[in-house]
């Protein structure tokens, strides 16, 4: 009898995580490269038959109380706007399927957010101060007075000082975010060729978060909490009342 | 429910951060060689430790929440007639000795003469050049490969004072703000000096100032965008709020 609790519980639980993807797009929707999270709809059916697997267990109730983490994360992979910003060390990808890499020596995180400054060892570095993976190992810059053409090469007063390496994931619709822009790929990732490549200098890419999406989906999730919360309110009363009646006899 | 709030809310700061910082270049956008200023926050969502623990970002050396950048881009050179103006056309920056024996770095070439007779930037600390005015001396000039001569009292041809010589550093976004027009340098920055002219730089432009390198219009569309964003995010802490107020409702009675 008490699945219907359960039920009502879990669409509050998908409308708080709706609620919590909008909140960070909208506090990140000024970073530069931010792609914005979307909680992956569940279908109900899904949503219900994993119901009847849990309820069959003796440990069903307790283990409805689903954990933040069990509906899948996406991110949205449109591209944001382009704006132009002058400064040679801004960059941005034309094409949609590649991004940067940031590594820190174990892992590499993707990006589009191609905000690079040098840090104090000239190395190029983006997010976070992580170095930028290029085509051999760590960039190091003479300078950053240095010019990027199209696809990727970084010149220095007229020398070629090094190259950038961009990726593509394997499988696109893995990705995750990770912390700020930058995201993973569970799935591997593989080079792009520098005949591929189209970047951009002088040019930074913004988030991707959109005001009218974001408000769409904060007005469904609240009229979805708000029913289910009456759900659960009128389903309530009618255990009540019943067994007010049962009393009764 | 709680999360979302909060983090709302840190995006509420941020954009008032940012604001802060736009009004800070707007109040700037007379001063001389004035450099954009911006704030980096992408690391201020983070919640320690990062995701998937192993994974950590950058824990060791993770870096502030909220990092002041400039924009090193040339401001526009306009003439004043002022023969202590100069402005640094290019890379480069003008040496100024700061108490303390640091050395601080500067493109305001706003420069005077002070009291004692020293060649100081506009702030008042002396040039690192260290360039003595005699008293008595007259038409003071500063020429475009950074000599400084002077006709002294009683003679008829002028005599030459000092040299600037120009800081060239290979990452100049790596200096730091100090207020004044003045940036400071990590101890162990690689950098040049380098006569105005020579080695890559290019001659001072005599008789003139650098503006600030801010433009009004970038600075109006980001500051709509603020607004914008900060309503989007004021919104979500409303809603987030009757969420919690409906659940918290649900049970009556």
């Amino acid at each position: 009898m008490s699945d219907i609790y359960q039920i009502a519980n879990l669409g509050l639980v998908d409308s708080r995580q709706r609620l919590e993807a909008v909140s960070l797009n909208a506090a990140s929707a000024s970073l530069t490269g931010y792609r914005r999270h979307m909680v992956a709809g569940r279908t109900f059916d899904s949503t219900l038959s994993g119901l009847d697997v849990l309820a069959a267990s003796s440990v069903a109730a307790s283990s409805l109380s689903v954990t933040p983490r069990a509906i899948p994360q996406q991110v949205d992979l449109q591209p944001g706007a382009l704006s132009s910003t002058g400064r040679s060390l801004d960059l941005a990808i034309d094409a949609d399927d590649s991004f940067f890499a940031l590594t820190d020596g174990t892992q590499i995180w993707l990006t589009r957010a191609g905000e690079f400054r040098l840090n104090e060892r000239g190395v190029l570095v983006g997010e976070r101060d992580l170095p930028v993976v290029g085509t051999q190992g760590d960039l190091r810059l003479p300078g950053s007075d240095v010019t990027v053409s199209a696809d990727g090469q970084i010149t220095h007063r007229g020398v070629v000082v090094g190259a950038l390496q961009l990726f593509r994931p394997i499988d696109r619709v893995s990705l995750q975010a990770a912390a700020g822009s930058l995201l993973l790929s569970p799935s591997g990732v593989e080079p792009v060729e520098p005949s591929e490549a189209r970047v951009r200098s002088g040019t930074l890419e913004a988030s991707n978060t959109d005001a009218s999406t974001e408000m769409l989906s904060l007005m469904s999730l609240s009229r979805q909490f708000e029913s289910l919360s009456r759900v659960l309110q009128s389903y309530d009363e009618l255990l009540g009342r019943t067994i007010q009646k049962l009393g009764d006899l | 429910m709680l999360d979302a709030l909060y983090i709302a809310a840190i995006g509420l700061q941020v954009q008032k951060q940012r604001l802060d910082v736009l009004a800070n270049n707007m109040a700037n956008v007379g001063t001389t060689a004035f450099k954009r200023q911006s704030i980096d926050f992408s690391g201020l969502l983070d919640r320690a430790p990062l995701a998937g623990g192993a994974n950590g970002i950058g824990s060791a050396h993770a870096p502030p929440n909220r990092v002041l950048r400039f924009d090193s881009a040339p401001g526009d050179i306009h003439q004043t007639g002022r023969p202590l103006d100069v402005a640094v056309a290019g890379p480069g920056f003008i040496e100024v000795e700061l108490p303390g024996d640091r050395i601080g770095y500067s493109r305001a070439g706003s420069l005077q003469v002070r009291s004692d007779g020293a060649l100081a930037h506009s702030s008042g600390h002396a040039l690192k050049a260290d360039i003595q005015v005699p008293a008595g001396a007259s038409d003071v000039r500063i020429l475009a490969d950074g000599s400084v001569t002077a006709t002294l009292a009683g003679e008829a041809t002028p005599t030459t004072l000092g040299q600037i010589e120009l800081a060239v550093f290979a990452n100049p976004e790596a200096l730091e703000y100090r207020g004044d027009g003045i940036f400071t340098a990590a101890d162990d920055v690689e950098l040049t000096h380098a006569r105005p002219g020579e080695d890559g730089t290019q001659s001072l432009a005599v008789q003139s100032l650098e503006s600030s390198n801010i433009k009004m219009t970038e600075e109006m569309v980001s500051l709509m965008l603020m607004q914008r964003i900060y309503e989007l995010n004021s919104r979500v802490v409303q809603v987030a709020d009757e969420l919690i107020g409906m659940s918290n409702n649900m049970r009556r009675g």
